[in-house]
């Protein structure tokens, strides 16, 4: 096997986000930020099979940081690029939206992982939108192979324009593996010049400054789009014999579209549309107007289908343009069976044979905390503290999933860092309901901080748990910020203290009477209070531990079964996925996934929870 | 040949290896294939799945429901479901019987499948049923070794040598080499 670092040409089977890494590596580009997200963290993990004298990288206090960090490097005339989740560009976009005001004479690519079916989002937002507000050009690849040439692509015509531009992968290609061919690595010295010059600018869009920068911006996107219409990025596909029909998709949607015809022997032609945004509006025209009905196949929003009418219609080509009848069409993603059964809407010829409704047994399984999370152990003490008609905010993270049973913790969720302000929000003129906010420590330095200094300095009556596990978590353990894996090491303590909280207490999360201890002095406290319930990621740590030690096995815990009078707290209340419940109805370990961590050992009323002798 | 691959299991047992392994193999038999990894939120211990599509025209990485002609999963209440939503009439599927509730029984909300319930829906799909057990195997994340050996010998597919998915095992495996060629040899089906 390869490694995706291999200096000369090679061939390999590779997920998206490696052949993306790849790609960066090929066409040198010299500055690469992000902030942690699905579907996009893998792009890091193969980044850092490179040699890293090459280029810079960094994992950013969030998404607006990074991007912020990538665009200055651009100034200075290094080509750079930003990659993160959808959502990312939600915070990113504050600064985002001004770049391609801004003549970023190195060049910078953004890459965006966009989540259609929500697998791993709060929502499914179709980034496609922020093109068209920003005037920033975008790019979507169909596949691994695609994404990997098109980001090349991206970083040609951005230094050629001096413009951002956006790659949009979705998921599915992030995660998705081909075979793909890669060219050699050129090895050199890059002498990191600084070429920042204000004569490149201006760069300070202030008032009736703004005109010149924004008619610079709206300028470029004519030239990027006589660019790609030399380019192969749009691309008609023939099937043999013009029937008058012809199908427009772009991105994963077109990969779906194109199986769909394959495999259903129809001769419909299909356009492909790689540069999404702006779109070569003649060149399309042109392609439409030898048909006379045209399907626009979007995942997501009607973006497509509007402007390919509206070209139509300016046009006055008359051919008819069908697209997505129902509301459910505009959810989820669109796989091959689910694009047919929306084309034989209109066309019958694609239409599915019947399949047998069969009744199913089978039911979800969600995910839960891993055993020996510091998290189950905080929300274990927290519920039995808590009163009915409390109010619980979530935050995003590993500790989200309390939400679901037996915790059910952090009843509202919005984005990154909301959960404190939420919950001030709660607490306004409400004195009989104390409102609680969870908050991990990855999330805290990405956008709770504002947050936090307003409850603090305005005095806010809630109690913010930080649920402190030194990483982020659930992307993979990322080192966040201050947790001294990467640059300084910051003491959570110091800062809550300078940011002018006034009561602050640590416990380890494992220490149930210490937090309810003060858990109840926050509660007569008048005013913001913050405990932090510290406990390092158990997962990391295990798997850290295996890396030392290949040989290392962890402990286990076992249940006295002459003592344990099956009340079942460990099982349904506690409710560490190690334990299981057998058919006589009494609980056992399972060894396969206990580690030996012990903060069950707590939740037994019966004290039956031992940790097993000689396990280790 | 046309053929499409859904492995299936609980975060945590190697869903992902078993399927870049495969994936790897199908390749030196000299297959066009595409795959693609789904995980949700967590780390450990929800549902994952790896989808392997192999064959001429394939151009979209995830197999749609009733489509595939393999249902490989690690667990049984994965395999239910797996058998359930994706496998195709006359399918086949190959599990470890392995089991992992998932909160929901552990309350007591739910009843964890029957071997039956999985007889059932092959019966109803005409399908394959194949379970693995492999008494005395210790390590949990090994059983996608016993899996993959099974696979390669019920399925038959034309160039998919044992030979070939070893030399793929052993440069994925990082721990255990010979344990896991072991057990491999210890699963291979006549």
């Amino acid at each position: 096997m390869k490694k995706i670092s291999e200096k000369e040409e090679f061939e390999a089977y590779v997920m998206g986000n490696y052949a993306l890494a790849r790609a960066m590596a090929e066409v040198q580009v010299r500055v690469i930020t992000s902030y942690p997200g699905s579907p996009t963290p893998e792009i890091a993990e193969a980044l850092s099979e490179f040699k890293s004298e090459n280029f810079y990288f960094e994992f950013s206090a969030n998404e607006k940081v990074a991007l912020e960090k990538a665009a200055g490097a651009s100034l200075n005339g290094h080509l750079s690029c930003c990659f993160f989740k959808s959502v990312g560009l939600n915070v990113a976009s504050d600064s985002l939206i001004q770049l391609p005001m801004m003549e970023l004479i190195g060049g910078l690519v953004v890459i965006l992982g966009d989540d259609p079916g929500a697998n791993s989002s709060q929502n499914e937002q179709d980034n496609r939108h922020f093109s068209r507000m920003a005037y920033l050009p975008m790019l979507e690849p169909s596949s691994p192979k695609e994404a990997y040439e098109m980001f090349k692509t991206a970083c040609s015509l951005s230094v050629k324009l001096r413009m951002p531009i956006f790659l949009r992968i979705t998921t599915h290609i992030a995660h998705s593996r081909e075979k793909i061919k890669f060219s050699k690595l050129i090895d050199d010295k890059y002498s990191w010049e600084s070429k920042f010059s204000s004569n490149n600018g201006p760069y300070v869009p202030v008032a009736s400054a703004v005109f010149p920068l924004k008619e610079r911006a709206l300028n470029k996107l004519n030239e990027f789009k006589k660019e790609i219409s030399s380019l192969e990025i749009n691309k008609i596909f023939k099937n043999g014999e013009n029937n008058g029909k012809l199908i427009i998709a772009s991105g994963l949607t077109f990969a779906a579209a194109y199986e769909a015809v394959k495999s259903s022997e129809v001769k419909i032609d299909i356009l492909k549309i790689g540069a999404s945004y702006p779109l070569d509006e003649d060149n399309i025209a042109d392609i439409i107007r030898g048909y006379e009905e045209v399907f626009v196949l979007e995942e997501l929003d009607r973006i497509l289908e509007g402007e390919i009418k509206s070209l139509c219609f300016d046009r006055k080509i008359n051919a008819k343009i069908y697209s997505r009848k129902n509301i459910s069409d505009l959810m989820g993603e669109i796989g091959v069976k689910r694009a047919k059964k929306i084309f034989s809407d209109f066309w019958p010829e694609f239409s599915l044979p019947k399949e047998n409704i069969i009744d199913k047994k089978g039911f979800p399984r969600f995910p839960q905390l891993c055993p020996g999370c510091g998290h189950r152990s905080a929300f274990y003490a927290v519920k039995e503290f808590i009163s009915q008609e409390d109010i619980t905010v979530a935050d995003i993270g590993c500790h989200t999933l309390g939400y679901l049973a037996p915790y059910k913790m952090g009843e509202v969720l919005f984005s990154m860092g909301h959960s404190v302000s939420t919950a001030a929000g709660l607490a306004l003129k409400n004195e009989k309901r104390k409102v609680l906010a969870f908050m991990g420590d990855s999330t805290f330095f990405h956008a709770g901080l504002p947050g936090l200094l307003n409850a603090s300095v305005l005095n806010s009556e809630i109690i913010l748990i930080l649920l402190e596990n030194g990483t982020t978590a659930m992307t993979g353990h990322q080192s966040r910020l201050g947790s001294g894996e990467i640059g300084e090491s910051l003491d959570l303590i110091k800062l809550l203290e300078a940011c002018g909280v006034k009561f602050i207490r640590k416990a380890d999360a494992y220490n149930r009477t210490e937090l309810k201890k003060h858990l109840s002095e926050a509660k007569n406290h008048k005013g913001f209070a913050v405990i932090i319930a510290h406990h390092p990621c158990m997962l990391k740590y295990s798997r850290e531990m295996k890396k030392k030690n290949p040989s290392y096995k962890p402990g286990k815990v076992e249940i006295d079964k002459s003592i344990c009078d099956l009340r079942k707290t460990c099982l349904e209340k506690f409710a560490c996925p190690s334990f299981a419940l057998q058919e006589d109805g009494t609980v056992k370990v399972n060894e396969d996934l206990c580690i030996g961590d012990g903060s069950c050992i707590m939740s037994c009323p019966s004290r039956a929870i031992k940790p097993k002798k000689g396990a280790k | 040949m046309n053929f499409n691959i859904y492995i299936n299991g609980v975060g945590g047992q190697g869903v992902g290896i078993l399927a870049a392994v495969l994936g790897e193999s199908l390749i030196s038999a000299g297959y066009e294939i595409m795959g693609c990894d789904t995980h949700g939120l967590a780390q450990r211990h929800g549902s994952v799945s790896s989808h392997i599509r192999a064959g001429k025209n394939i151009f979209h990485p995830l197999i749609d429901e009733n489509e595939a002609d393999f249902v490989l999963s690690l667990e049984r209440l994965e395999a239910l479901r797996g058998a359930e939503n994706m496998l195709k009439s006359n399918g086949t599927l190959i599990f470890y019987d392995s089991v992992y509730q998932p909160i929901s029984v552990r309350t007591g909300e739910k009843k964890y499948p029957s071997l039956q319930d999985l007889e059932k829906i092959c019966f109803i799909k005409k399908a394959v049923f194949h379970k693995i057990k492999i008494e005395g195997l210790k390590d949990f994340r090994k059983q996608n070794t016993a899996l993959i050996s099974v696979f390669v010998s019920l399925a038959k597919i034309p160039g998919l040598t044992h030979e070939i998915v070893l030399s793929q095992l052993k440069d994925y495996i990082k721990y255990d080499i010979e344990e896991n060629i072991k057990i491999y040899e210890r699963a291979k089906v006549p």
